[in-house]
């Protein structure tokens, strides 16, 4: 009876073009606009070379000025190899030709290069006598300049300023060092390992997907409402002629909400899919959990709605409205307007974020990419059965009821 | 005597300060056509879902098939079937499905059930539409489809709650037609209506309601035996006198006479040849006269002289 039930809910289920719409084809069109509204706050940090001119000032016509010289031109040449690792995109100019470019944005800084005479080196008897950095940086003041890449260029005038003037003190004091001196700055160390301890990469436009799935998932709570009023004799025609069979009402409950179950289950899964290889979401390697997640995320939104729908004698209207601002808020507070939004309900009251559905679906999903161990994932999906466990037996003690004081 | 199908006993229910049934007894056997007939709101359709046990009632009792009727008799269920006033189809299952679904919930063999379910479409007449959805099917077709749901897995007790309501006349007739079919393969129907015509159509025994009470019960013919009236004379005359009329009333069997807009109207209690005496008074006054009728008493009229109202009002 209960496969009887469950086969003929999810004809019916699969044949509302309605239901199918905000089933199927609502997640993936929301999905689709967040692709391209969000879709670049991932990527656009990658880095690409920074335009930049280069003016040789006339060096000392000395034959160590012109070595260096050369080798600062050959350093500018490396730096600007064609390449993944292509630091800048140089161009030689005179410093009128640069100063153009820099006005008409095409460059992001002029660099100038002026060696100085060794002689200077050998004469300075203190720090203060030592002729002035080789380098000097002139950028753009113009406010839509771009602050990052000139950050950049500037940082690496001044380290290379400090490595000159460091190489050219130890050559005047313990000239004996210069060789190990050149062979540790040739090393760089990284003191910061970056690692992945999750089994993806977090970006800040996953959070939105993350909420989009969470949506998805309770938006099967509007029609675990129509399936609570459906086996409700005063709510329903439908619900008086299956109250009248010889078949117990839990049987029948539950035959649709199991067709429900695996239709939204589904539904998630194909969302999951096209977000991950059409869309190119990574939402991680652990496709076991995520699918658990969405399998507790339907339940929770089908307990939802059965809950709704079992209780008062609203009709579906007005059932359905009550869901939708329920869903919505859910769904606003743990991020998917704002993205950041649980962060803030987290400061000002966390119990919210302990019990918003949505939230935990969210955060389940948010655990599996950013923490190694499942301890806040399953504490996330524990809540998640607790939640549709409370609704769904709750709703079943509103449903129980064998008679009625009207129909 | 045998023991009822149904049996309601002193049955009470309230809805806050109204009294939707008022002690009312009911009793139907095996093999009737039994109508409750009374207009809206006399708490036919509050009977049948007390019946059903749908409804909690605040006093009384009922027993269908000689036991307790409750919530959970899942046995006396199974040998019932309902259909409801309004239509309870799943609007995305087809005529097939939506029969297919409702007698899978009485019946387990498959094959059986789908015998059934293929008799049920025969039955309804809606061998073209197997394939339609609810929506696509005009009011007469849908009224069909929700009696077939009803009666598929073939129960003893078929209870139709005005299943004729904004049918066509075409469609009305079916479905009278089948439900006579049912009852003559052994069903015991319950019908209510507040379609005069259709209860003394087809019903063997009728109960008339108002008010939640049950102001009589019995055949068509022993209703109508209840009251004064047994036949209404209509006759078209041009003029008479008020002694003429004053003679008319003196006849036997006579009770009251109107004379208006050219229409005598002659109501008699009983007797036989009350046409044949009245036309020879007025042959002998030399009255001429026009067209003739005469009426036998209905059920509404049963219903007025026991209400003072009409069936319909």
């Amino acid at each position: 009876m209960f496969l009887h039930a469950m086969k003929y809910m999810f004809l019916s289920l699969i044949r509302d073009k309605t239901q199918m719409f905000w089933c199927f084809a609502f997640p993936l069109l929301l999905g689709t606009m967040f692709y391209f509204a969000f879709g670049g706050l991932g990527t656009d940090e990658s880095f690409s070379a920074i335009p930049v001119a280069i003016v040789m000032e006339e060096s000392a016509d000395t034959t160590a000025a012109v070595s260096l010289s050369d080798v600062i031109r050959s350093l500018f040449d490396g730096l600007s190899e064609p390449g993944e690792d292509q630091f800048l995109d140089v161009s030689y100019t005179t410093e009128d030709e640069a100063k153009e470019l820099l006005s008409q944005k095409e460059i992001y800084g002029i660099i100038a290069v002026e060696v100085p005479d060794i002689t200077d080196y050998i004469n300075a008897t203190s720090e203060d006598d030592l002729p002035d950095a080789p380098l000097t940086l002139t950028i753009s003041a113009e406010m839509n300049s771009d602050p990052l890449y000139q950050s950049i260029l500037s940082a690496f005038v001044e380290q290379f300023n400090m490595e000159y003037h460091a190489i050219a003190d130890i050559a005047m004091t313990h000239p004996k060092q210069l060789e190990a001196t050149f062979q540790k700055m040739s090393v760089q160390t990284e003191y910061i390992v970056e690692e992945a301890l999750g089994a993806g990469t977090l970006d800040e436009s996953l959070t939105y997907f993350f909420n989009l799935i969470a949506m998805t998932c309770l938006y099967a709570a509007m029609t675990g409402s129509n399936i609570a009023i459906d086996n409700q004799a005063n709510l329903s025609t439908l619900g008086a002629r299956r109250s009248i069979s010889p078949v117990h009402k839990l049987v029948t409950t539950l035959g649709d909400l199991a067709a429900l179950l695996v239709l939204e289950f589904f539904t998630v899964l194909v969302a999951l899919f096209y977000f991950s290889i059409v869309l190119g979401v990574d939402f991680g390697t652990r496709f076991g959990y995520i699918a658990l997640t969405a399998l507790c995320g339907c339940l929770t939104g089908i307990s939802l709605g059965f809950f709704i729908g079992s209780i008062g004698r609203f009709g579906k209207e007005t059932k359905f409205g009550i869901l939708m601002a329920v869903v919505m808020i859910s769904c606003f507070l743990s991020g998917l307007m704002v993205g950041n939004m649980r962060m803030y309900v987290e400061e000002i009251c966390p119990l919210v974020n302990r019990i918003n559905p949505s939230a935990l679906i969210s955060d389940a999903l948010y655990a599996l990419i950013v923490y190694p161990s499942n301890e806040r994932f399953f504490v996330n999906i524990t809540s998640l059965l607790a939640i549709s466990a409370v609704l769904c037996l709750s709703g079943f003690v509103f449903i129980r009821r064998k008679k009625y004081a009207s129909i | 005597m045998a023991t009822p199908v149904v049996k309601v006993e002193n049955l009470v229910k309230r809805y806050q300060e109204l009294v939707a049934l008022d002690h009312f007894n009911l009793e139907i056997y095996e093999g009737e056509v039994f109508g409750l007939l009374g207009p809206n709101g006399s708490g036919k359709t509050t009977t049948i879902n007390c019946i059903l046990s749908l409804l909690a009632f605040d006093k009384g009792g009922i027993e269908v098939f000689g036991k307790e009727m409750r919530p959970d008799s899942y046995d006396i269920k199974r040998q019932i079937g309902v259909v409801m006033q309004n239509v309870a189809v799943f609007d995305a299952l087809t005529v097939y499905e939506n029969i297919d679904y409702f007698c899978g919930l009485y019946i387990k063999d498959k094959a059986l059930r789908r015998q059934y379910v293929e008799e049920a479409i025969d039955f309804v007449g809606l061998n073209d539409f197997r394939k339609f959805y609810p929506k696509k099917l005009s009011g007469g077709l849908l009224r069909r489809l929700n009696i077939a749901c009803g009666i598929a897995h073939k129960p003893k007790l078929i209870i139709l709650d005005e299943p004729t309501v904004a049918v066509d006349p075409q469609s009305r007739n079916k479905i009278l037609e089948g439900i006579l079919e049912l009852n003559r393969q052994g069903a015991t129907i319950i019908y209510t209506s507040h379609y005069m015509e259709e209860v003394e159509q087809i019903c063997t025994r009728v109960a008339i309601m108002d008010k939640g009470k049950n102001l009589a019960i019995g055949t068509t013919e022993e209703l109508k035996r209840m009251i004064k009236k047994s036949e209404i004379i209509s006759i078209d005359i041009l003029d008479l006198l008020p002694e003429q009329i004053a003679a008319i009333r003196e006849l036997k069997h006579v009770y009251e006479v109107t004379f208006e807009n050219h229409c005598l109207k002659v109501l008699c209690s009983g007797g036989k040849h009350n046409l044949p005496r009245i036309l020879n008074y007025l042959q002998s006054e030399d009255i001429s006269f026009g067209r003739v009728y005469s009426e036998l008493p209905t059920l509404n009229d049963v219903f007025l002289e026991i209400t003072g109202k009409e069936l319909r009002d």
